[in-house]
C-alpha cells in the first residue's frame, strides 16, 4: 500500500511582495523560497504517521515546479519520505491550479498510489483546487478539509473527520482516494541533520513537462492553463483611522454606531 | 569555474534547518537565558536531537562529517539568535577536535561514539589563570606512574565544564620545557581528583556557563593520551586552526542580527517627522554595517573552503576571526546608537549583542594574537 | 452579450448557507451587467423540499433539482456529475457559481475538471469583460496581493462568503424542474455521513461572520474577555482575538485571529485592546471596514484602521453593548 502526497515550494510568507514588470504575478527575483508550503508540512507528516502507525508500505511525494522545487521534495525526503518525483517545469511557464493537477495525474499513472494526500491549499495562491481536480482526473473520490483520519486498511476504508462549516462531519469512506489535509494529528517534525544528509541519496527523479504532454493532453482542459492571469495588484495603504473624539464612554459609543450605520453602511 | 559563491541545495538545507532551530527554539529563550543566566540545556539537547551537535565528528563514529564552510553556515545562523547557547552547543566540536586530529581509531571509537549516540557535553581545557595566549606558558603537570598519569593543576574560563562528561586536557610534563612539554589527555569527568569552579557571572553569552576545573592528583590511564608526549601544543594550534573560522562565523551572526534588528526599526522609528531610515545619518550607518557583515562573511567563507580544500590556513581564518570579531562590536556599537535610548535598555535586544560580541575578540586566540598571526604570516611571505 | 448562471447552493446544514444567498445575489447582478441572461440554482441533495421552497422568492429563473437519497453526505464526484447534467441544459455562455465554503471549494475544482472549464476559487469580486467571459478577483498571499484573471465560458467560480451583497428580490415564479442524475460511480454512492459534532457556539463561525469583535492582550485580564463577548452577542457576531490572548490562555486557539490563525474579511471588524502587530493584521486587512479601540493612541492598529477611538476598552465596551441591545430592544447581557 502506497501513498503519494503532493506538495509545492512556496515564497517564504515573510517575503515583502513586489509585482513583476509583466504586472502578472509577484516578482521572484531576489525572493527567497520557503522549503515547502505549510499545510503540505502538516500532510507528509501526516502520511508519514500513516505508514508508521498503520502499516503503508512506501511514501513517495510529487511536486510540479521549476527546478528550484527539488528543495521542497529534499525536504520531504528529509523528514522521511522515500522517493521523490519532480515534474520539472520552464521557470515560467504559466500554469493554473487545475492543469498542475492534470500534470500531477499523467504522472500518478505510473507511480504505485493507494493514498493521494495534498495540503488543504497553497500559502501563496491559495487556490486549493488541486486535491479534488486531481480526484477527478484520476477518477478517484476526494475528501477534503479532512481534520482526521483513520484507515481501517484490510477493508481498505478511511475513517475520518472533516470540517465543515460550524463543525465537522464524522464518515468512513473507500480508498484509494484523495485527501486534501487541514490539519495533522501532530506537528510536522523538523528534519535531522543526518536525515538531510541521507535524503540526498534517496531517489529524485525528474520529469520534464514534455513527457507528460501526450497524457495531458487527453484530460478535459489539455496542456494550457485554462484561465489566464491578468493581473497581480498590491492594495494601496490605508490612510488611518478617523478619530472620533469623545469626553465619556457613552458619547464613545453613540458617536461609533452612527458613522458605522450612516457613514460605513456597516450595520 | 574557479569561484563560486552559491551554496548547494545541500547546504542550503543545513542552513535552513539552523535558521529554524534558532528562530523557533533558540531566540525565544534567548533573552531570558541572558537576564537570568541559567544554562538552557534542553536547549542544547534539542539541538543534539536535530544532529546540530558534533558537527565535525566522522559519519564512522556517527557523527555527519561536516566540513567547515558547513558548520560556518550553521553556525551563523545559530548565533544570529543568541551567541552564548552558540558558543555552548559548539563547544563539543572544539574539545573533540583534538581527538578527531590525534586520535587512534580505538580512542576515536571509545570516545566519539557515544557523543553520537547520546547527547554529552565535552570541555577543551588549554587556559590557566597565568594567561590564556601565552599557551606554552602553562603549569598544569602531569606525572607518569606506571599505565597512569597523575594530573595536578588549574584551568579558568572552561566551556561547559561544570556540565561536561569528558575533557580534552592539555598539561605538560614540565614547564620548563615549554611547548616541548605539552600533551594531550581525555579524561572523563568522573575520574576522582577533578573539581569544576563556580558558574562565572559573565558580561555576555550568559547562556553559557563558564568554569575553573581544579585537577588533583587526577590518575589518567595512558591510553588516554593524544598523540605522542609533547605533542600536545601542535594539537592544540591544530583544534584552533580549524575551530577559528567556525568563530568569525558566530561573530557574523551577531553582527547580522543587529543589522536585521536596526535596519527594521530605523523604518519604524520616526523623527522630525520621517522614518529615521530617512535620515542620511542613519542611512550610512545602515550602509557601513551592510559592508562590514558582507566582508567578514565572504572572509569566513574564503578561509573555511580553503579548509575544506585540505589546504592550511593559519593566516587566512585569524584573518576571518578577527575582522569579524572586530566588525561585529563596531556594528553592534552602531545598532545601539539607531535605536538612540531604547537600545541602551535591556528590553530591547540589541544591548545584548554587543556583550556578546565582546567576547569574539578575546576567545580562541584574542584578537592581538591573531594580529601577531597575521604579521607574521605576511612578513614570512615577503622575506 | 449573455450570460447565464447557475448557482449551486450549499444546504449541507439543512438550510440554505447566507454565502449561497450571496452567490445567488451576485449571479442576479452579473446577469444585467451583461446584459441578459437567465439565473437558475441548482438543488443537489437529499430532502431538499424546504430548500425549494426557500429559493423561489429569490427572484431567478429556474430551479433544477437533483434530489436524490445517494447525495444525502456530500460526496464532491456525485455532486460533480448532478451539476453538469445541470450545465447541460443552460445554453453557452455559462459561468456556475457557488460559495466558497468547504463543500464549495471541493466541488468547483471537480466539477471545472470534469467539463474543461476555468475554474476560480476563493473569488472576491466578478466583472464581464468588454472582451467576453469574465475578470475575476482573488485574494492571494494571505490577502496581502490580488490577482485578476480572466475566464472564457464555461467558468466555475467559488465565492468567498461575506464578500458580495445579499440583495432580496422582488420574487419570481421559477419553474422547478427535476433533473436525472443517472448511475453514480460505486465509490461515489452513498457518502453517509455518521454524525456531524457542531463546534458553533451561539455565535456565527469566525471565517462567515459579517461581524467580528475581536480582544487583545489591552483587557488586562481573562475576566474582562467577556466584554468582548457581550458586544459580539449583541451584535451576532463571531468573537476572535489576538495571540497574545490565546498564549495567555484566556481562550483556545480558534479565537486566534493573524498570519497563523484565522484569516478573515468581515463586513466589520471591531479590534479591542489590540496594538496591531503586523502578524495580527495580515490576518484582517480584507475586512471592509476596521475599529480600533486602543487606550495607546499611536498604536499601530490605528494606522489600517477606518475608525478609531482612542480610550479605555474597559468602559466603552460596556457602553456600546448597552447602546446596542437598547436600539435592538435585547436585553443588556449584563
Ligand atoms: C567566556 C569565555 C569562554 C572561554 N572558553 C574557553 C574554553 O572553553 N577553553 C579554554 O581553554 N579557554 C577558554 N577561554 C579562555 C580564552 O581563550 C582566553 O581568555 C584567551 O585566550 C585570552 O587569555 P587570557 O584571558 O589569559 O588573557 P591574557 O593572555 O592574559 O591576555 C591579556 C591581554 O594581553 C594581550 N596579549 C597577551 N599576549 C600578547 C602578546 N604577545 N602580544 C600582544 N598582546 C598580547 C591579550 O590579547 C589580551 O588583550 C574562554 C574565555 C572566556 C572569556
Ligand atoms: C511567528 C508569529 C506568528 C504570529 N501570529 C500571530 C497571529 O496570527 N495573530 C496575532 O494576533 N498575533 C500573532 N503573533 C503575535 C504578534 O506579534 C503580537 O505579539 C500579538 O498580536 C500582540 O497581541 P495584542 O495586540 O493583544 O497585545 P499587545 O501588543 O500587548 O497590545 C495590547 C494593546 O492594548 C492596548 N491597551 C492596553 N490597555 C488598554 C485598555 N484598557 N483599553 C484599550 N486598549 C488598551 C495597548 O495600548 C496595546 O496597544 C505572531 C507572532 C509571531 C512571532
Amino acid at each position: 500500500m502506497d501513498i503519494l502526497v503532493c506538495v509545492k515550494q512556496v515564497p517564504d510568507p515573510e517575503t515583502k511582495l513586489r509585482v513583476s514588470p509583466s504586472g502578472k504575478t509577484f516578482d521572484s527575483d531576489g525572493v527567497k523560497f520557503t522549503i515547502n508550503n505549510t499545510y503540505d508540512e502538516a500532510t507528509v507528516e501526516e502520511a508519514l504517521r500513516m505508514k508508521e502507525e498503520f502499516g503503508f508500505s512506501a511514501l513517495r511525494v510529487i511536486s510540479v515546479g521549476p527546478a528550484r522545487a527539488e528543495e521542497a521534495l529534499r525536504s520531504a525526503l528529509a523528514m522521511g519520505a522515500d522517493e521523490a518525483v519532480l515534474i520539472e517545469t520552464p521557470r515560467d511557464m504559466p500554469l493554473d491550479p487545475l492543469l498542475v493537477a492534470r500534470y500531477l495525474a499523467a504522472a500518478a499513472t505510473d507511480i504505485p498510489h493507494d493514498l493521494i494526500m495534498v495540503g488543504r491549499q497553497a500559502q501563496d495562491d491559495e487556490a486549493g483546487a488541486v486535491g479534488s481536480a486531481l480526484g477527478e482526473y484520476l477518477g478517484l473520490p476526494s475528501y477534503s478539509f479532512v481534520t482526521e483520519l483513520t484507515p481501517v486498511p484490510a477493508n481498505h476504508l478511511l475513517k475520518m473527520k472533516r470540517y465543515v462549516e460550524g463543525g465537522e462531519e464524522v464518515f468512513s469512506a473507500p480508498f484509494p482516494a484523495v485527501l486534501s489535509i487541514l490539519k495533522g494529528s501532530k506537528d510536522p517534525r523538523t528534519p535531522t541533520l543526518p536525515n538531510i544528509l541521507k535524503a540526498r541519496k534517496k531517489p529524485l527523479k525528474k520529469i520534464p513537462v514534455m513527457d507528460l504532454e501526450a497524457k495531458v493532453a487527453n484530460l478535459p482542459g489539455g496542456t494550457r492553463p485554462t484561465s489566464e492571469t491578468l493581473a497581480f495588484t498590491l492594495p494601496p495603504p490605508r490612510a488611518g483611522a478617523k478619530m472620533i473624539e469623545f469626553q465619556t464612554p457613552e458619547e464613545a459609543a453613540d458617536r461609533l454606531l452612527k458613522v458605522l450605520k450612516e457613514e460605513a453602511k456597516v450595520l | 569555474m574557479p569561484i563560486d559563491f552559491e551554496l548547494s541545495a545541500e547546504q542550503k538545507e543545513l542552513q535552513e534547518l539552523a535558521r529554524r532551530f534558532a528562530r523557533d527554539v533558540m531566540a525565544p529563550r534567548a533573552a531570558a537565558a541572558d537576564h537570568s543566566g541559567e544554562f538552557p540545556e534542553d536547549v542544547y539537547r534539542e539541538a543534539w536531537k536535530l544532529g546540530l551537535m558534533n558537527l565535525n565528528v566522522a559519519t564512522e563514529y556517527g557523527g555527519s562529517g561536516l566540513g567547515e564552510l558547513d558548520q560556518c553556515l550553521i553556525t551563523e545562523e545559530l548565533a544570529a539568535a543568541c551567541g552564548g547557547m552558540t558558543t555552548s552547543i559548539s563547544a563539543n566540536c572544539l574539545a573533540l577536535q583534538p581527538i578527531n586530529i590525534a586520535g587512534t581509531s580505538e580512542q576515536k571509537e571509545r570516545f566519539l561514539k557515544p557523543f553520537c549516540s547520546d547527547y554529552h557535553l565535552a570541555s577543551f581545557a588549554l587556559t590557566e589563570p597565568g594567561g590564556g595566549s601565552d599557551v606554552a606558558g602553562m603549569k598544569t603537570t602531569i606525572r607518569r606512574e606506571g599505565d597512569e598519569y597523575v594530573v595536578n593543576g588549574e584551568k579558568v574560563f572552561i566551556t561547559n565544564a561544570p556540565h561536561a562528561s569528558l575533557y580534552t586536557l592539555f598539561a605538560t610534563l614540565d614547564p620548563a620545557l615549554r611547548h616541548k612539554g605539552i600533551t594531550a589527555l581525555v579524561v572523563p569527568r568522573n575520574t576522582p581528583g577533578i573539581t569544576p569552579g563556580k558558574d562565572e557571572d559573565k558580561m555576555g553569552h550568559r547562556a553559557s556557563s563558564t568554569s575553573s576545573l581544579t585537577f588533583e592528583n587526577v590518575r589518567v590511564p595512558v591510553a588516554n593520551r593524544l598523540g605522542a608526549e609533547g605533542e600536545g601544543f601542535k594539537i592544540a594550534m591544530n583544534t584552533l586552526d580549524s575551530t577559528r573560522t567556525p568563530i568569525g562565523a558566530l561573530a557574523t551572526g551577531i553582527a547580522r542580527a543587529a543589522l536585521d534588528h536596526a535596519a527594521k526599526y530605523s523604518l519604524q522609528r520616526t523623527s522630525f517627522g520621517k522614518p529615521i531610515a530617512e535620515h542620511q545619518a542613519i542611512a550610512i550607518k545602515l550602509a557601513d554595517m551592510v559592508q562590514k557583515v558582507d566582508a567578514a562573511r565572504l572572509l569566513v567563507w574564503r578561509s573555511a573552503w580553503l579548509a575544506d580544500q585540505g589546504k592550511p590556513v593559519p593566516l587566512e581564518s585569524s584573518i576571518a576571526k578577527c575582522f569579524a570579531s572586530d566588525i561585529a562590536m563596531e556594528v553592534c556599537n552602531e545598532a545601539i546608537q539607531v535605536f538612540g535610548g531604547y537600545g541602551y535598555m535591556r528590553e530591547y535586544p540589541v544591548e545584548k549583542l554587543l556583550r556578546d560580541a565582546k567576547l569574539t575578540q578575546i576567545y580562541e586566540g584574542s584578537n592581538e594574537i591573531q594580529r601577531l598571526v597575521i604579521a607574521k604570516e605576511l612578513l614570512k611571505r615577503v622575506a | 452579450m449573455t450570460l447565464n448562471c447557475l448557482v449551486i447552493t450549499d444546504q449541507r446544514s439543512g438550510v440554505l448557507s447566507a454565502s449561497s444567498l450571496e452567490a445567488i445575489s451576485e449571479a442576479r447582478r452579473l446577469v444585467v451587467k451583461a446584459g441578459g441572461g437567465a439565473v437558475a440554482i441548482g438543488l443537489i441533495g437529499s430532502g431538499l423540499s424546504p430548500v425549494v421552497e426557500a429559493v423561489k422568492g429569490q427572484g431567478v429563473q429556474r430551479i433544477f433539482l437533483v434530489d436524490h437519497a445517494d447525495l444525502k453526505g456530500f460526496s464532491a464526484s456525485a455532486y460533480a456529475q448532478a451539476a453538469v447534467r445541470m450545465v447541460e441544459k443552460l445554453p453557452a455562455p455559462v459561468a456556475v457559481l457557488m460559495p466558497d465554503t468547504a463543500l464549495g471549494r471541493e466541488l468547483a475544482p471537480r466539477l471545472g475538471a470534469r467539463l474543461g472549464a476555468a475554474t476560480v476559487t476563493a473569488v472576491v469580486e466578478i466583472v464581464p469583460s468588454s472582451l467576453g467571459g469574465l475578470d475575476v478577483k482573488r485574494k492571494v498571499f494571505g490577502g496581502k496581493a490580488t490577482e485578476t484573471v480572466h475566464t472564457p465560458s464555461p467558468v466555475v467560480m467559488s465565492l468567498r462568503p461575506n464578500s458580495f451583497a445579499i440583495e432580496s428580490s422582488s420574487g419570481g415564479s421559477p419553474s422547478v424542474e427535476s433533473v436525472e442524475l443517472g448511475e453514480l460511480p460505486v465509490h461515489a454512492k452513498g457518502l453517509s455521513v455518521e454524525k456531524v459534532i457542531s463546534t458553533r457556539g451561539d455565535t456565527p463561525e469566525l471565517t462567515e461572520a459579517a461581524i467580528v469583535v475581536s480582544g487583545g492582550r489591552g483587557l488586562k485580564a481573562p475576566e474582562n474577555f467577556v466584554l468582548v463577548e457581550n458586544l459580539a452577542k449583541v451584535l451576532g457576531a463571531a468573537v476572535g482575538s489576538s495571540r497574545a490572548v490565546v498564549d495567555a490562555g484566556w481562550r483556545p486557539a480558534s479565537y486566534q485571529v493573524g498570519q497563523t490563525g484565522k484569516i478573515i474579511a468581515p463586513q466589520l471588524y471591531i479590534a479591542c485592546g489590540i496594538s496591531g502587530a503586523i502578524q495580527h493584521l495580515v490576518g484582517i486587512t480584507n475586512s471592509r471596514c476596521i475599529v480600533a479601540i486602543n487606550k495607546d493612541p499611536a498604536a499601530p492598529i490605528f494606522k489600517i484602521a477606518d475608525y478609531g477611538l482612542a480610550g479605555d476598552a474597559l468602559t466603552i465596551l460596556p457602553a456600546l453593548t448597552r447602546l446596542v441591545s437598547q436600539s435592538k430592544g435585547l436585553p443588556d447581557p449584563r
